[in-house]
């Protein structure tokens, strides 16, 4: 191995120094750090604590110390001077005398977190209960008709050109409204259930804050959304197809304007002022008839949910009373405000108003001293049709729907709650309380409009109740702990007549777990947005029946019509009804159906749906069971022909009349019913007269008429005289001869399930 | 020149025909259109006819007879709506003959009897429509039954067929409307021959069928039931004069039955009172308490019904918070002032009057004034009491009740009604 040469001249030191200087300035950095880094260590290990660092040389001192301080705080008896003003200040303060509060029970810290956090499992959303469906027909307010008749007359007087509107729209009779098919849904959504679940899923009171929250209505249950799911009856053997109902909005206008799939219906009659939004829709406007008890659950009709009256008291401070006397004198100091008239009774039975909605009615001071009946019924009718009083004295009036819940006659003498009011520059008294006057002089309980109570103190004085309908909760009234049950309601109007349908329900809630730290959650899917139940039990299948409704009168119509009408048969109702059909036979009863003409139609067939309805009309004809059913009427009839029928009235319905183009003709398979039976005679009211003469008031009361009708789904629908008398009633006020109506007969409409209680009782 | 006039008189030929056909076109010959109302009523004269004539001609009930009731007579609610249209444009007049003339036919009527095809005829369209009624839709079968019921003989109702009716009302397994249109039948026969006597055969028939009826448990709420039972309660009196203890049991069971309906249980008590005698095994006693049980409750049913329907009217405008806050109001205060029917009282002293029928009913006499009096002090002419020793709290009640029934119906209002119940409850019943 050849040895490496060693040269030490110039160039060869300068080159070693140029290849070699940075390791040994590397080399002398590095033992220099070694050394030092030797010394620490060596210190550390080596270098001890002084003497006066160590713990007994403190401890010592710190004795020393307390002595001094204990010997200068408890100098001798003569050496004290007695307190100044500061030490009684600062004593108080000293840490002897401080009474330290326990520290707060804060929830947080109270309780293991984690231990708590667990227990926040998600809720499970439970579904909307006893679902049900009753399908009808109903008449309604045409607001976009009448607009546009307003618009039209307006536009007319402004510019002289009024024959340029629809002539529709301006005949003073018209009054506008819609025939519309409706299903009702109703259920029961299980509120009390629901929070259960909620509590147990989420491990927190009501009342207690959400931990990280703070909001102590989060873990609530607050239904948000829900979605309605409709299926058409198909055959037995195919599968049910389910469809999301999507919503007509404008449905009221005629158009059709589709949603999204998921909506929230607007606010309802459930709280007016905190614009909550509910599962409950709000009940369309129905005319004639009122909705019933249909729209809603007979749940809520169990005797245990009987409305304490004792709520009435919370309706209003006590008004101003006023004598009958004082009621036109001080008219106008009243006016808008609530008046008690003391001592009134009523006189004669209500009238008809332009409005379906209110009626005219006669009040009496009770002893006779003053009268307020209703405008004359001959007073000329005004542009729209209704009777305009012309009397100096108010006109008391009411709401028709509250009149029909009353028994006027019954009441003797009573004290009203009333509000004046000037309108179109008549004095009007709308009634709003009635309460009846024992036969000495005390008061009985008071019966309140419940329309004007809504608007009174008693739905705020209940506090509302539905904050949790999606809404914020309500302000006043709390939570309802005894609530079972809240209603669901929806009303499909997009049905089609002929159809039968079934319904079911999803319902929504946020879920109380969303946003939260998932360190809170005992599952990670726990906190969804939203918890969505499982559907509802399908409804049972309900089909839309016809528009037509069946009604038992308990005497012949014939009669009747030339009895209310004094033998004078100009009135079209007249004609009508006794051009109806032939005499009854000993196997025949005379019904009426309750529904549109093919004229009202306007050419469409009932199972083509309903277009623009004007007036509904009975139709009375003779039916044998078994047999057919057929309806005539003739137009109205010319002057001459009156003289005619007038002569001949009992040959013309001896035998039906040739038939005549204008004649509307019905069949079984158009009002959906065939006569399966009938018991009970009818007679001529002049008949029964007639046979009270001759016998004892008990010997001549005649069997009910009721009737059994077959459907075509093969159900029985029972009819009777007694029941139908109010639907009747509804009808014959818009008939001829009624104030404000003067030539066509118009009625109300009815849902198969407003019918008169089905059955017999 | 003659070529002249010949052309002239062409053209003028050429211009009567251009006029006068379409004017024979608008007046409907047969140049011009179709009148479809005219020709929808031809073809179902025809075809009516064709039925007529075959069933006269054959004397078979054949399908395509089978086929022509199946349209015009069952199907009268499942038609099509050109079927619908058709029909209406026939003219319900016409159909309504035809349905007259399918009815003869099949009775061996009119047509069909003077042909000599009746006898064959009836009997192979009965035992087809009780196929129909057993097994069809039950809108067929209802309308099967209801023709089932037509048949006559000899200008009567056809007692074989009132057989068969018995059958089918008496079978728990078809649909209530067929039933209830078997009964309606049933009616139909004892309605005809009430005076003369009803035929042994139809009775034997019959009475086991109306028995099955009324001992059959009610559902809840069934009007297609509760029309049935009731019906069948109506022909008991015709049908059994003398009630069995087994029918007499059943019709007490139906009248102290609460969850049947008011109706059922009036006609029940009312068919008691008719047809119970010494042997029938009633305490009459115990019968004519739960009678006067039955007024009262037949009046609160009516008021309470009158109540509802208040409270049904005032829902509309109700705010649905007080509805599921609290549940509905109570409809007033312990004063009825809410509206009940005319005829709604009237239907209440109907039913007292049966009562007080059931109870005691007596005979009637004139006064001097002429008109007609209970004749008290005489024998009754029926009811329970006739069977009680001491018959004198019983008649005192059938009195009572007959009272009540003037005064609510010289006041047909609510607050009368509830006095009359109240007068009514203090009656006191027999010591037996």
């Amino acid at each position: 191995m050849k040895m490496p040469g060693l040269k030490f001249d110039k160039d060869a030191i300068g080159r070693f120094f140029l290849n070699h200087v940075e390791k040994f300035v590397v080399g002398g950095v590095g033992i220099l750090g070694l050394v030092l880094a030797w010394n620490g260590v060596n210190a550390l290990r080596a270098k001890s604590v002084s003497a006066e660092k160590r713990p007994e040389s403190v401890a010592a001192l710190t004795a020393d110390t307390v002595r001094h301080i204990d010997a200068v705080a408890k100098p001798p008896a003569d050496a004290m001077r007695s307190a100044g003003q500061l030490s009684r200040t600062i004593d108080p303060w000293r840490p002897q005398q401080v009474k330290v509060a326990p520290a707060p029970d804060v929830a947080m810290l109270s309780r293991p977190v984690v231990q708590q956090i667990v227990r926040r499992a998600e809720p499970k959303a439970f579904p909307v209960e006893d679902l049900r469906a009753i399908a009808g027909w109903r008449v309604l307010k045409d607001q976009m008709a009448e607009q546009m008749a307003n618009a039209a007359a307006q536009g007319g007087t402004d510019d002289g050109n009024q024959s340029a509107a629809n002539p529709d729209y301006l005949e003073p009779q018209k009054r506008f409204e819609r025939l519309a098919p409706y299903v009702v849904l109703v259920g029961l959504v299980p509120v009390a259930k629901q929070r259960a679940e909620f509590r147990r899923a989420l491990g927190t009171a009501d009342a207690a804050a959400t931990p990280g929250t703070g909001d102590p209505l989060q873990d609530l249950p607050r239904w948000g959304d829900y979605v309605v799911e409709r299926a058409v009856a198909a055959d037995a053997d195919k599968p049910e197809a389910w469809s999301p109902i999507r919503l007509r909005l404008d449905a009221d206008q005629g158009g059709s304007k589709p949603l999204p799939e998921r909506f929230l219906l607007g606010a309802n009659d459930l709280a007016t002022s905190s614009g909550e939004s509910g599962y409950a829709a709000s009940l369309p406007q129905r005319l004639y008839e009122p909705w019933g008890l249909d729209t809603i659950h007979p749940w809520f009709l169990q005797p245990r949910h009987k409305w304490r009256l004792e709520r009435s008291e919370q309706i209003a401070e006590s008004p101003v009373r006023l004598r009958p006397a004082d009621v036109r004198k001080e008219f106008a100091d009243h006016a808008g405000h609530e008046v008690e008239l003391v001592g009134m009774k009523f006189a004669g039975a209500a009238q008809k108003t332009g409005s379906p909605e209110t009626v005219m009615i006669g009040v009496a001071a009770a002893d006779g001293s003053e009268s307020f009946p209703p405008p004359d019924a001959t007073a000329a009718p005004t542009s729209d049709g209704s009777s305009r009083p012309t009397a100096v004295k108010p006109v008391f009036i009411m709401s028709a729907a509250w009149q029909k819940t009353i028994d006027l006659k019954s009441i003797a003498a009573c004290d009203l709650r009333v509000i004046p009011a000037l309108e179109s520059g008549i004095p009007v008294v709308q009634i709003i309380g009635i309460t009846p006057l024992e036969a000495d002089g005390r008061q009985g309980v008071e019966q309140r409009d419940p329309k004007m109570m809504s608007a009174g103190g008693v739905a705020g004085g209940l506090g509302g109740g539905g904050g949790e309908f999606g809404g914020p909760m309500m302000t006043g009234g709390g939570i309802d702990e005894g609530a079972e049950y809240r209603l669901f309601r929806f009303i499909d109007e997009s049905v089609d007549p002929g159809k039968a349908y079934r319904y079911r329900v999803k319902v929504e809630l946020p879920n109380p777990n969303y946003g939260l730290d998932p360190r809170m959650l005992a599952d990670q899917k726990a906190a969804g947005n939203e918890l969505l139940s499982s559907v509802s039990e399908p409804t049972a299948t309900v089909m839309l029946p016809t528009p037509y409704m069946t009604a038992a009168r308990a005497s012949l119509v014939e009669s009747k019509a030339a009895a209310d009408s004094g033998g004078d048969s100009a009135t079209p109702a007249a004609q009508t009804q006794k051009s109806a059909g032939p005499k009854l036979g000993k196997t025949q009863v005379e019904v009426s159906f309750l529904g549109p003409t093919w004229q009202h139609m306007r050419g469409k067939r009932a199972d083509q749906g309903s277009d623009l309805f004007d007036l509904a009309i009975e139709h009375v004809l003779p039916v044998e069971p078994g047999g057919s059913v057929l309806w005539k009427r003739s137009k109205k009839p010319k002057e001459k022909d009156k003289q005619k029928q007038d002569s001949s009235a009992a040959k013309a319905t001896d035998k039906p009349k040739p038939r005549d183009a204008s004649w509307t003709l019905l069949n079984d398979a158009d009002v959906g019913r065939e006569l399966i039976d009938f018991r009970g005679r009818q007679k001529t009211e002049a008949a029964a007269d007639a046979s009270k003469k001759d016998a004892a008031a008990t010997a001549v009361i005649r069997e009910p008429v009721e009737m059994a009708f077959l459907r075509p789904d093969g159900s029985l629908e029972v009819v009777t005289a007694a029941d139908s008398q109010w639907v009747l009633d509804a009808y014959e006020g818009y008939s001829a001869g009624a104030p404000g109506f003067q030539s066509e007969p118009g009625g109300g409409f009815f849902g198969e399930g407003n019918a008169p209680q089905g059955g017999l009782r | 020149m003659i070529v002249h006039w010949v052309r002239v008189l062409a053209i003028l030929m050429l211009t009567t025909a251009g006029i006068a056909v379409p004017a024979a076109a608008q007046d409907g010959s047969p140049a011009g259109k179709t009148d479809p109302e005219k020709a929808a009523q031809d073809a179902l004269q025809k075809e009516t006819d064709a039925f007529v004539k075959r069933l006269q001609e054959q004397g078979a009930f054949d399908d395509e007879a089978k086929a022509f009731v199946t349209k015009v007579a069952l199907q009268k609610l499942r038609q099509t709506p050109d079927q619908r249209r058709q029909r209406r444009l026939a003219g319900g007049e016409k159909f309504e003959a035809s349905l007259d003339r399918i009815r003869d036919a099949l009775s061996g009527g009119k047509g069909g009897a003077a042909a000599g095809a009746g006898p064959k005829v009836r009997e192979a369209a009965a035992a087809w429509l009780v196929e129909q009624a057993r097994s069809g839709q039950p809108s067929i079968a209802a309308n099967a039954t209801m023709v089932l019921g037509d048949l006559r003989s000899d200008g009567k109702p056809w007692v074989e067929s009132g057989k068969q009716l018995a059958a089918i009302a008496a079978d728990a397994g078809l649909p209530p409307a067929v039933r209830a249109a078997a009964v309606a039948g049933l009616a139909r026969h004892v309605d005809e021959v009430t005076a003369k006597a009803l035929s042994p055969e139809f009775v034997e028939k019959t009475t086991p069928a109306l028995l099955a009826i009324v001992t059959a448990p009610a559902p809840a709420f069934d009007p297609a039931g509760q029309w049935l039972v009731s019906r069948a309660l109506d022909l008991v009196p015709s049908v059994v004069p003398q009630a069995s203890p087994e029918m007499a049991k059943a019709l007490m069971a139906i009248v102290s039955d609460q969850a049947r309906s008011m109706d059922e249980r009036v006609r029940a008590a009312t068919a008691l009172g008719a047809t119970t005698t010494a042997e029938s095994g009633v305490d009459s006693a115990q019968a004519v308490t739960a009678i006067h049980s039955l007024a009262t409750a037949a009046l609160a049913d009516s008021l309470e019904a009158a109540k509802d329907r208040a409270l049904a009217a005032s829902l509309s405008s109700m705010p649905l918070a007080n509805i599921q806050q609290s549940g509905l109001p109570d409809a007033g205060s312990a004063t009825p002032v809410y509206p009940l029917g005319t005829l709604e009282v009237e239907r209440d002293a109907w039913r007292l009057l049966k009562l007080s029928e059931a109870v005691a009913k007596p005979k009637f006499k004139k006064n001097k004034a002429g008109s007609l009096e209970p004749a008290w002090a005489e024998p009754l002419e029926g009811g329970l009491a006739r069977l009680l020793e001491d018959n004198a709290a019983a008649v005192d009640l059938a009195k009572q009740l007959r009272t009540e029934i003037d005064g609510i119906l010289e006041n047909p209002t609510a607050l009368r009604v509830s006095e009359a119940r109240e007068t009514i409850t203090t009656w006191t019943p027999p010591r037996e």
